[in-house]
């Protein structure tokens, strides 16, 4: 008995075309169906929106995700979201859309590829000193990693890595895990379970993108506050 | 596990055009359009606080207001009441002059009325009397008044005055003078006798007396000569009396 098909391990492994060393994978297509659900989703709402009291449904939604998306930030930072709030909130929205559509059958979300997740996560290891040094300057910034002593340095290096290597691990093991675990289930339990294993995924799905987007901030925060605060940023990693 | 360089690669670059895409189709859209909603919202709010402190005043202008014409009402009143008494007083004055002035108006007219009324009935009653007195002359009149009236007329013409008597000599001064005689009864020939005789040495013998029967004379006998004139009657005497009393009205 089969108990996991390739692409539910990973869709790397699906290679739909290739030319040398480009290839053209189901990870790169189901990519870019969930960047076309969002851009197109946007510019269809935002092409005719309201300034008055009243509006669509669908501006109201979007309105609601990206207020929300601001009010983490701000909570998060204490100041203006604005700087980053395309930044994160596409973390968000590009990781909730790919597991929220693992309910469509066929479908592999993008985040089950380890080499998304450590996209993403590169992502997030360039944004930190970019939004710090922008913020600070780079002398401060580098500083920073010489606090308290010249001795942390390494440790504080040490912590920009791994943290960044966790971010990638976490989210492409929670996915890929849970494709996994509906696999082995399905071997024991018929009929329903999948369904509930299916909600239970979609929890798990948003659950990960707010912890990853969330994170990403708290670095981003951590890297553009600690010269202000005086003293180390909260450098640790989930 | 093994990552694909290029799968990476391709990752991060669709995730930084995914970025983009979002940051302008999606955030800078819904910002804005908040932004300008909430800009909305607060000077709607700022206006409906202007309109909110303009409205407290208000109030506070008009229980000012209040209390001070409560204050003052009592005052106010009593200045009213004064004023519509005076009013009232005045309007009073002005009623009774209006009505004696009318009523000194209706009493002359009154009186005038009054006195045409008398006037009229005193012409009337004139009028009437010498209307019957005329009546009963004639009523009365006999053979016995003709014969007075005839010698009354004649005696007239015995004592004319020197200058009437040039006058009637001058009209009969002619080739052959007529004289008419006209009477208001039948003259008979004893009634024309005294004529003749008193008018004939007038005359003269060529002269010719004409005797005429005349209704409108009334009681009395007239004489015409040539644009001569004289006549006794007793309407005479009565339109002297009528003159005479209508001049006494």
């Amino acid at each position: 008995m089969e108990i996991l098909r390739l692409n539910q391990i990973s869709p790397d492994q699906v290679i739909l075309w290739q030319w040398g060393f480009v290839k053209i994978t189901a990870t790169l297509i189901y990519t870019w169906l969930v960047m076309a659900i969002l851009v197109l989703g946007a510019w269809l709402v935002t092409r005719r929106l309201s300034t008055g009291p009243r509006r669509s449904l669908w501006q109201g939604v979007l309105e609601v995700v990206v207020i929300s998306i601001r009010d983490q930030i701000c909570e998060i930072c204490h100041e203006d979201p604005g700087p980053y709030t395309a930044f994160v909130g596409s973390l968000f929205l590009f990781i909730g859309m790919s597991n929220f559509l693992i309910i469509f059958p066929g479908y592999v979300a993008p985040t089950s590829s380890l080499a998304t997740t450590s996209a993403l996560a590169i992502c997030v290891f360039l944004a930190v000193p970019i939004y710090g040094i922008s913020r600070q300057g780079i002398g401060p910034y580098v500083k920073e990693y010489f606090q308290p002593t010249f001795i942390f340095f390494p440790f504080h290096v040490m912590g920009e890595f791994t943290r960044t290597l966790a971010l990638a691990i976490r989210l492409f093991g929670n996915i890929m895990s849970h494709d996994k675990i509906i696999g082995i289930l399905l071997a024991v339990t018929p009929l329903f379970f999948p369904i509930v294993m299916h909600a239970l995924g979609l929890l798990i799905g948003m659950v990960q993108a707010y912890i990853f987007s969330i994170l990403a901030m708290v670095y981003i925060a951590s890297a553009v506050q600690a010269h202000e605060e005086g003293e180390p940023a909260n450098k640790g990693s989930t | 596990m093994h990552i694909d360089p290029f799968i990476l690669i391709a990752q991060i670059i669709n995730f930084l055009v995914l970025v983009y895409l979002l940051k302008r189709f999606l955030y800078d859209r819904i910002v804005e359009t908040m932004n300008i909603r909430e800009n909305g919202i607060a000077e709607r709010m700022s206006e409906i606080e202007r309109l909110k402190d303009e409205a407290l005043a208000s109030v506070a202008t008009c229980e000012a207001r209040k209390h001070d014409i409560e204050e003052h009402a009592d005052e106010m009143l009593n200045q009213a009441k004064l004023a519509a008494e005076k009013e009232k007083a005045r309007l009073m004055e002005q009623v009774r002059e209006e009505v004696a002035h009318a009523q000194h108006r209706w009493l002359e007219t009154l009186d005038r009325e009054k006195a045409a009324f008398l006037e009229d009935l005193r012409k009337r009653a004139g009028t009437y009397v010498f209307e019957t007195i005329r009546q009963v002359l004639a009523d009365l009149a006999d053979e016995e008044l003709e014969n007075r009236i005839v010698q009354s007329f004649v005696r007239r013409l015995s004592s004319l005055e020197p200058q009437e008597k040039a006058l009637l000599k001058k009209a009969l001064d002619m080739p052959e003078p007529v004289i008419r005689v006209k009477s208001a009864f039948e003259l008979d020939q004893g009634l024309k006798r005294p004529i003749e005789e008193a008018l004939r040495p007038l005359l003269g013998v060529e002269g010719e007396i004409v005797y005429e029967l005349n209704g409108h004379t009334g009681a009395g006998i007239e004489l015409m000569a040539h644009g001569y004139k004289l006549s006794w009657s007793i309407d005479d005497y009565i339109e002297s009396l009528q003159e005479k009393f209508l001049q006494i009205l």
